[in-house]
C-alpha cells in the first residue's frame, strides 16, 4: 500500500498551533480502549473561556411569540487561523420592554482556546431580533461570510480580509422580508457558489400580538403557531457576482411551512445536496435534488413527514448523520413536549423508517421540548452518538395546567452499534445536568485536542461551551479540506474513512441543528484504530480523491488536487 | 409549541364486546314450558325469565311485558325487561324500565348495574360513574361494582381512579382476567409500559383466549422493537378477535418494520376497512403502497390522511379552546358545531352536552342536542331536549317539527301531529313538517291525503328527502310505478344517506320481485341501523317470501 507521501498533494498541518498564554489545549495523547465513555466529562468553560455574553430575549410580560424562538451559534474560522471562532446571535428589546439594554450579537475570536470579544473591532452591528446564522464563502474569496437571520431584514456580513465585516443583504439581495430562523448554505445546483435556503417562522406581527392562554384565569402564555399562518421559505441562488436570486417558486421549494429547522444532506447518494426542513405543526419537507436546478418534495412518500402514527408533530431542529454506518445519511428532528423526537433510519432505497422508539432514543425524550440536535462522536469510538438540547418555552407551566418544567436537562444518547442508544447525560460530569432553557447547539474541536465540544445556547441565559475532557481518549482524525478553487470552504464535500471493513461517512455542511452551524472541519473517532486505511473525498467539483494509511491523531488539511483525481 | 394532543385510544376493553355483556339476573324456574297468557304477574315473570335463558326473545318480552302490564310496581319484572331491551340495544326502552325498576326496588343491585352499563353506553359517563360508585358504597363485597366503576372512570380517562378501582376489583376477586388485562390499559394510559406489560402477562396466563390483552401487549412490544415477540401475541388476538383493529395495525406496523410491504398493504387495508378515520393506518399504508410501487394508491391514501388530520387539527383547535375557556358554553357550543359537521357526532354530542351543562339558557345549543340526537335515533333524550329547547324560544317553528319527529317515531302520533301543525302556525313554509304530517297520513294508511301533504312539502323544497322517500313508501304500499318508487328512493338517499331509505328501496326490489336487490338493500338499512326493529320485520319478510308484490 503506498504511504500519503507518494504523489499526492496533501500538507500535514500540525494540529498543535501556537501556545499563547492561556491556552488549555491538552496534548492528543489517546489511550487504549473503545469505551471510555466513564472518563468522558463535558465541563462548562463559557466564562472561563472569556464568553461573557447573555442571550437577551427582549421579553416585557406581553409573550410575543418571537421570545420562545430563542437564537443559535456559529463557530467558523473567521480570520484563517485554523480554530474556530464563535458567532453569537442575540435578540432584542420588545415593545413593553422597559428595562436596561440588554447585549447584542458577538463575535469572539479563539486565540489558543481562549475567547477574545472582537464584535466592535469587527464592525458587527445588530440591526434587529436575531435568531440563526450560517458561515460559509459565499463571494468565493477565500475567507468565511456569516448569514444572520433576524425578525426584520437578515444580514449578510461579507468577511473583509482583514478582521471587519460589512453588511452587504442589501446589495446581495438576501434581506429577506419573512420572519426567518435557521439557513443553510450549500451549492446546490453545482456550479461552483454557495447558495443560500433560507427557512421563514410565521405571519406575525408585534403591532398585532393575540392573547392567547387561560382566559378566564388570566395567565397568559405564547400563542401557539396554529394561530398564525406559515411563511414561505426562500432559496437564493447565488449569481457568481455577489449577487443572489430568490429562485424560490421556480425550483420547486415554494410551501408555505412553519419553518424552524433546515439541514442540507446527499441522503440519496446521487451526489446533489438534499434538503429537509422541520416544520412546526406542519408537516416536514425532504426535497429530492432532482439535479437539473430543481427540487422534487418527497417528504411525504419517504416517511419522514410526520410521526409513525402520521400525525403532525411541531419540528424544531433537524440533522443528517450516519449513525449506523452503513453509508446512508439518516435523519433526526427534535420536537415539542408529549411528541417523541423522530430518529428515522436511512433505508437506502429512497425511503426511511421510523425507529425512535426501536433506538430507545423517543420515548426518554417525550417529557421534553428539543431544539438544537447533532449527530457527533463523542469518545471517539468510530459511532455517531447523538446530543440534543432541550428546554421548555412556557415559564408559567403550572398556571397553564401542564405538566413539565422549564428548564430541562440536555441529551447524550450514546450509540450502542446495535441499532440502540443510551441516554447517558447524567453521567458526564454536571455541566451535562444542567436544567436551563437550551436552544442552539454548536459542535467543534475549539481546543483543537481532537474531541469534540459543544456550544449550547440558552434562550435568555447565559451560553455553555461544554469542553469535552476525555473523548480523545479513542484516535482520531480531524480533516480540514482546502479546495481547489480557492474558497475558504468546501461545503457539501463528502469524506469517507475506512478502517478495515468499517466506514464512517461525513459531509462538510453549513447549518444544521437548530439556528446553528458546525465548525467545517471533520472529525472522525477512531476508536482503537491508529490509522484510517483508506479516506475517499468527494469534493464539490465533483472530483474524487483518495489517500491512504493516513496517521490518527492529527488534523489533517487536504488540498484538492488541481487536475484529475488523485490516485492510489 | 401546542398543548399536547390525546392519543387516539384505539385500544379495547376487555370483556368480549365493546361495552360489556350486561349481567342478567336468572331465577330458576323449577318447571320447563311457559304460557303466553299467565294469570298472574308473578308468573308471567318467572316465564319471561325462563324464555330468556331459553333465548325466545319475542316471547319473553311478552311475558315480561304482560307482568308489568298486571303488576306495575313489580321491580324485577321491569328490571328483566330493561335488561333484554339493552342486550337489544333498544336503548331508549331500557332505560324506562330500569329507571322504573330502579325506583321501585332499590335493592335490586344487577339493575342498578345495568342502568350504569346503558348510561355508559348513551355517553352520559358521570352519570353512570354516580350509579356505580352507589352501588360499591351499598356493595362494597361486589367485584363487578368495582369493575364497573374502574370501567367508567376508564372512559372519562380518570385512570388512577380506575386503577384503584380495578384493583379493589382483584383484590375481591383475583381471578377476574379481563379485570387485569383492564388495569394493564389504563398504566399503559399513564405511560406506565412496564407495569402494563405485567398486568397484561398476568391476565394472558389467566386467560390466553383474552384478545385484548394479547393485542395490547403486542402492541407494547411492537413500540419498544421486539418485533419477534410482539407476532405471535397479535396474531393470536387477531385470531381471537379478527376485529381487534389495534391489535391489526400494530401488527402492519411490525410487518413494515419487517419489510413485508405486501402484507402490511393487506393489514392496513383491512384497518381503514373497518375505522375510515384511522390516521396512522391511512398514512402508513400510504407508505406502505409506496414501498411496493403503486404510487397512485399511495398518493391517493396520502390525500386521504391529510384530509383527515385536517379535521382533527380543527377540531383540535376548537378544543383547546374550550378548554382554555372551561365555563363558556359557547366554546363547547362551537366544539360542537364542528365535530358534527366532520361526523364526529359522540364527541358533537358531548360538547353540545357541556355547552347546556354550563348555560341551559343556550338555545343554539339545545337546539342542536336534540336534532342530534334524534338523528341518532336517541328518542327519548331528543324529547327531553326538544322540550328543554322550546322552553327557550317556543316560537321556533323547527324545534316544534323536531319535536313533533320524536313523538312520530315513539308511537305518540296524536301528540306528533299537535306539534306538526304548531310548527305549521309559526311557519307555513316549513317543508319538514308538511313532510311529517305526510307520514302520519301514510301510517294510517291514509295515502292520498299524505301524497298531497308530501307533494305540498316538496313543492315549497324539492330537496325534502323524507318528501322524497314518503313518495316512494305510497307508490310501494299502492304496488305501482315501482321503478319511479325506486328512482324516488335514491334521490332520497343522496340527498341524506339515511338508513330508513334503504328499507325503501328493499321494499320496492321486493315488490318488483328483484329478491336478491331486495336482500341487499335491507342489508344496508341494518348496517346503518341494526336495532330498527321494522328493518328486521322487512328482512324477515323478504328471506321468507312472504306478501312480495309478484
Amino acid at each position: 500500500m503506498r504511504r500519503a507521501s507518494l504523489a499526492l498533494c496533501v500538507e500535514l498541518a500540525l494540529a498543535l498551533g501556537s501556545l499563547a498564554a492561556g491556552c488549555r489545549r491538552t496534548p492528543s495523547t489517546p489511550t487504549s480502549g473503545v469505551d471510555g465513555n466513564a472518563a468522558v466529562q463535558f465541563v462548562d468553560v463559557a466564562e472561563a473561556s472569556g464568553i461573557h455574553f447573555t442571550h437577551f430575549d427582549g421579553r416585557s410580560g406581553r409573550k410575543y411569540v418571537l421570545e420562545i424562538v430563542g437564537s443559535g451559534a456559529t463557530f467558523f474560522d473567521y480570520d484563517g487561523d485554523a480554530d474556530p471562532d464563535i458567532y453569537l446571535v442575540n435578540g432584542a428589546a420588545l415593545p413593553g420592554y422597559e428595562g436596561p439594554p440588554g447585549s447584542t450579537d458577538r463575535l469572539y475570536e479563539n486565540r489558543g482556546g481562549s475567547f477574545t470579544d472582537v464584535t466592535e473591532k469587527a464592525g458587527i452591528r445588530q440591526s434587529a431580533y436575531g435568531h440563526g446564522c450560517a458561515a460559509g464563502d459565499y463571494d468565493g474569496d477565500g475567507d468565511l461570510d456569516l448569514y444572520v437571520t433576524r425578525f426584520g431584514d437578515n444580514a449578510l456580513y461579507r468577511n473583509n480580509g482583514n478582521g471587519t465585516f460589512t453588511d452587504v443583504a442589501k446589495e446581495a439581495g438576501v434581506t429577506e422580508p419573512n420572519w426567518s430562523t435557521s439557513c443553510a448554505f450549500a451549492d446546490y445546483d453545482l456550479d461552483g457558489d454557495l447558495d443560500l435556503y433560507v427557512v421563514n417562522y410565521l405571519e406575525f406581527s408585534v403591532a398585532e400580538n393575540p392573547w392567547c392562554g387561560l382566559k378566564e384565569k388570566g395567565f397568559r402564555a405564547y400563542c401557539e403557531p396554529n394561530n398564525f399562518p406559515g411563511q414561505p421559505d426562500a432559496l437564493y441562488r447565488n449569481n457568481g457576482n455577489g449577487t443572489f436570486t430568490n429562485v424560490t417558486k421556480e425550483a420547486g421549494v415554494l410551501d408555505r411551512g412553519k419553518g424552524l429547522g433546515v439541514v442540507w444532506g446527499d441522503y440519496d447518494n446521487d451526489g446533489d445536496p438534499d434538503l429537509y426542513v422541520a416544520n412546526d405543526s406542519t408537516e416536514n419537507l425532504l426535497y429530492r435534488n432532482r439535479g437539473n436546478g430543481t427540487f422534487e418534495e418527497v417528504g411525504f412518500a419517504s416517511g419522514v413527514a410526520v410521526s409513525q402514527d402520521g400525525v403532525v408533530q411541531n419540528g424544531m431542529g433537524t440533522a443528517f448523520g450516519d449513525w449506523n454506518n452503513d453509508g446512508w445519511l439518516d435523519l433526526i428532528v427534535t420536537n415539542y413536549a408529549k411528541q417523541m423526537n423522530s430518529l428515522y433510519r436511512n433505508d437506502g432505497d429512497g425511503f426511511f423508517t421510523d425507529v425512535s422508539t426501536s433506538s430507545r432514543t423517543g420515548a426518554v425524550s417525550y417529557p421534553e421540548v428539543g431544539w438544537g440536535t447533532e449527530f457527533f462522536d463523542y469518545d471517539n469510538d468510530g459511532w455517531l452518538d447523538i446530543f440534543v438540547a432541550n428546554g421548555h418555552l412556557h415559564d408559567n407551566l403550572a398556571d397553564l395546567g401542564q405538566e413539565g418544567t422549564y428548564g430541562q436537562r440536555n441529551f447524550l444518547f450514546k450509540n450502542r452499534r446495535d441499532g440502540t442508544f443510551d441516554e447517558i447525560s447524567n453521567q458526564l460530569g454536571p455541566s451535562m445536568r444542567l436544567e436551563e432553557v437550551s436552544r442552539g447547539a454548536a459542535f467543534a474541536d475549539y481546543d483543537l485536542d481532537g474531541d469534540v465540544d459543544i456550544l449550547v445556547t440558552n434562550s435568555h441565559g447565559p451560553p455553555r461551551l461544554l469542553r469535552n475532557d476525555g473523548g480523545n481518549r479513542g484516535h482520531w482524525l480531524a480533516i480540514l479540506l482546502a479546495p481547489a478553487n480557492g474558497h475558504a470552504d468546501a461545503i457539501g464535500a463528502r469524506v469517507i474513512a475506512r478502517v478495515g471493513s468499517a466506514m464512517q461517512l461525513r459531509e462538510v455542511r453549513s447549518g444544521s441543528g437548530y439556528l446553528s452551524q458546525n465548525e467545517l472541519k471533520v472529525i472522525f473517532g477512531l476508536g482503537d484504530a491508529t490509522a484510517v486505511d483508506r479516506l475517499e473525498i468527494a469534493w464539490p467539483s465533483g472530483r474524487k480523491q483518495v489517500l491512504e494509511h493516513v496517521p490518527a491523531n492529527q488534523t489533517l488539511t487536504v488540498r484538492e488536487p488541481r487536475e484529475g483525481t488523485a490516485g492510489k | 409549541m401546542p398543548f399536547p394532543r390525546r392519543k387516539a385510544n384505539r385500544r379495547r376493553f376487555a370483556g368480549g364486546g365493546r361495552w360489556g355483556a350486561p349481567l342478567v339476573i336468572l331465577l330458576l324456574s323449577a318447571a320447563g314450558g311457559f304460557s303466553l297468557e299467565p294469570q298472574t304477574a308473578a308468573d308471567a315473570y318467572r316465564d319471561g325469565v325462563d324464555a330468556m335463558r331459553g333465548g325466545k326473545t319475542a316471547d319473553a318480552i311478552t311475558l315480561l311485558r304482560r307482568a308489568v302490564e298486571l303488576d306495575p310496581n313489580l321491580g324485577k319484572a321491569r328490571g328483566a325487561l330493561g335488561t333484554l331491551y339493552l342486550q337489544l340495544g333498544r336503548l331508549d326502552e331500557a332505560e324506562e324500565q330500569l329507571r322504573r325498576a330502579r325506583e321501585l326496588e332499590p335493592g335490586l343491585v344487577q339493575v342498578s348495574i345495568n342502568l350504569a352499563q346503558l348510561c355508559a353506553r348513551m355517553d352520559r359517563n358521570v352519570e353512570s360513574i354516580a350509579i356505580y360508585r352507589d352501588v360499591v358504597r351499598d356493595h362494597p363485597e361486589l367485584a363487578a361494582a368495582h369493575a364497573g366503576l374502574a370501567a367508567a372512570c376508564q372512559r372519562t380517562q380518570q385512570y388512577a381512579d380506575a386503577i384503584a378501582s380495578y384493583r379493589r376489583a382483584l383484590e375481591i376477586d383475583p381471578n377476574a382476567p379481563e379485570s387485569l388485562a383492564n388495569l394493564g390499559s389504563c398504566h399503559e394510559a399513564l405511560g406506565q409500559e412496564d407495569r402494563a406489560v405485567e398486568c397484561y402477562e398476568a391476565a394472558i396466563k389467566k386467560n390466553p383466549k383474552l384478545a385484548m390483552a394479547q393485542g395490547n401487549l403486542g402492541g407494547i412490544l411492537q413500540k419498544r422493537g421486539e418485533m419477534d415477540r410482539a407476532i405471535p401475541l397479535l396474531e393470536e388476538a387477531l385470531r381471537l378477535n379478527p376485529e381487534f383493529i389495534g391489535a391489526r395495525y400494530s401488527l402492519a406496523l411490525v410487518l413494515i418494520e419487517k419489510k413485508d410491504y405486501g402484507r402490511a398493504v393487506k393489514e392496513l387495508e383491512a384497518v381503514v376497512a373497518r375505522d375510515a378515520d384511522h390516521i396512522g393506518a391511512h398514512y402508513n399504508l400510504s407508505r406502505a403502497y409506496f414501498r411496493v410501487n403503486r404510487p397512485e394508491d399511495g398518493k391517493r391514501e396520502m390525500e386521504a390522511q391529510r384530509r383527515l388530520r385536517e379535521i382533527s387539527d380543527e377540531i383540535d383547535l376548537r378544543q383547546k379552546a374550550a378548554a382554555g375557556e372551561p365555563s363558556s358554553s359557547q366554546r363547547q357550543l362551537e366544539l360542537g358545531i364542528v365535530c358534527e359537521r366532520h361526523g364526529r357526532t359522540r364527541l358533537a354530542i358531548e360538547a353540545y352536552r357541556a355547552a347546556v351543562a354550563l348555560n341551559n339558557g343556550n338555545a343554539a345549543a339545545q337546539q342542536k342536542l336534540a336534532s342530534i340526537l334524534l338523528r341518532e335515533g336517541r328518542l327519548r333524550e331528543s324529547l327531553t331536549a326538544f322540550q328543554a329547547a322550546l322552553r327557550l324560544d317556543p316560537n321556533q317553528a323547527v324545534l316544534h317539527a323536531g319535536l313533533a319527529d320524536a313523538l312520530r317515531l315513539t308511537g305518540n302520533a296524536e301528540g306528533a301531529a299537535a306539534e306538526y301543525q304548531a310548527a305549521l302556525r309559526l311557519d307555513p313554509r316549513l317543508s319538514a313538517a308538511h313532510a311529517g304530517i305526510g307520514t302520519l297520513f301514510l301510517q294510517r294508511g291514509q295515502l292520498d291525503m299524505a301524497r298531497a301533504a308530501y307533494q305540498k312539502a316538496l313543492d315549497l323544497d324539492p330537496q325534502a328527502h323524507a318528501a322524497l322517500d314518503g313518495m316512494a313508501r305510497i307508490r310501494v304500499a299502492q304496488n305501482t310505478d315501482l321503478d319511479e318508487a325506486l328512482s324516488l328512493a335514491e334521490q332520497a338517499l343522496r340527498i341524506a344517506p339515511l338508513p330508513r331509505y334503504h328499507e325503501t328501496i328493499a321494499l320496492a326490489h321486493w315488490r318488483a320481485g328483484r329478491k336478491a336487490e331486495a336482500l341487499a338493500a335491507i342489508q344496508l338499512a341494518i348496517a346503518g341501523d341494526g336495532r330498527n326493529a321494522s328493518f328486521q320485520r322487512t328482512l324477515a319478510q323478504i328471506q321468507g317470501g312472504t306478501g312480495s308484490g309478484k
